[in-house]
């Protein structure tokens, strides 16, 4: 089933930081997830199963979200995730697509990220999407994992 | 200059934004006047972090590389709570 789309407000905190803590090796916490959300620049996009698809007794599930941080003409993505079980369904390419429209809709110019080496889910998604590598930081995790820097023209 | 900061904080170990993030919630704790001294690590956070600071509008006192630390290497950065 589609998953809505919805913005994040830094009343979600923790929500988002049990989300984060399922899908990485080093979570933010509910103070850094807050922190994080009340930085300047700081917006979001939240995929929940749609209500039609929960029963009076289940809640619509959160299925993953997206942060990005835009300052003038250049944004970032902060981070991104899909909980396992909605995995490979399209929803962080949805999450994606709506984060390019609405940087675009801010006069951003240039898209960044980080993704680690060997994250090849993220790759091939940014991929996806036309994000392309610029860069890389040697080492930057870590595991001793590699970052590699994407960016995409808006 | 050479007085001792009331808070202190190690971020060498957090990558971008929890490099800023956690600076932002160490100063939150902290009165007007207070300082902290903020030990970092690598180019990015060395960039990013201070810039930041300013924009919430507290003071950059000073940015120093640890004795024997290259221009990309461990800093010690200064802020006064605004
Ligand atoms: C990376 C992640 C966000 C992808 O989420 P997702 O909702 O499964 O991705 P989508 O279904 O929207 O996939 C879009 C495209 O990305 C690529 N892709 C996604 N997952 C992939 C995988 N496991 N292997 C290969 N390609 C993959 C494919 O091209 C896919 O299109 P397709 O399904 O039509 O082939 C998810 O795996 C995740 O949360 N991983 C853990 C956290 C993480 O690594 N976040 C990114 C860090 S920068």
């Amino acid at each position: 089933m589609t998953a809505v789309l919805l913005p994040i407000f830094p009343a979600h905190s923790r929500l988002l930081a049990e989300m984060h803590r399922i899908c990485f090796v080093e979570p933010w916490d509910e103070a850094a997830m807050g922190g994080v959300l009340t930085m300047p620049g700081t917006s979001g996009v939240l995929a929940s199963e749609p209500s039609h698809g929960a029963s009076p007794e289940r809640k619509p599930a959160p299925q993953g979200f997206l942060l990005w941080r835009t300052a003038a003409d250049e944004a970032e993505v902060l981070t991104l995730l899909v909980l396992p079980p909605y995995r490979r369904t399209g929803v962080a390419g949805r999450l994606l697509d709506h984060a390019i429209d609405a940087v675009r809709q801010a006069g951003v110019q240039a898209f960044f990220l980080e993704v680690a080496s060997d994250n090849a889910a993220g790759r091939a998604l940014y991929s996806s999407r036309h994000f392309e590598q610029v860069g890389m930081r040697p080492r930057y995790y870590r595991n001793s994992i590699d970052a590699i820097i994407m960016k995409r023209k808006i | 200059m050479n007085e001792k900061a009331n808070y202190y904080l190690d971020i060498t170990g957090e990558l971008c934004p929890m490099t800023f993030v956690k600076t932002k919630l160490a100063i939150e704790k902290m009165h007007t006047g207070d300082t902290l001294e903020v030990r970092l690590k690598g180019d990015e956070p060395l960039r990013n972090v201070p810039r930041s600071v300013r924009e919430l509008g507290h003071v950059i006192v000073s940015v120093a590389p640890e004795p024997g630390e290259s221009a990309g290497g461990i800093h010690r950065l200064r802020i006064a709570k605004a």
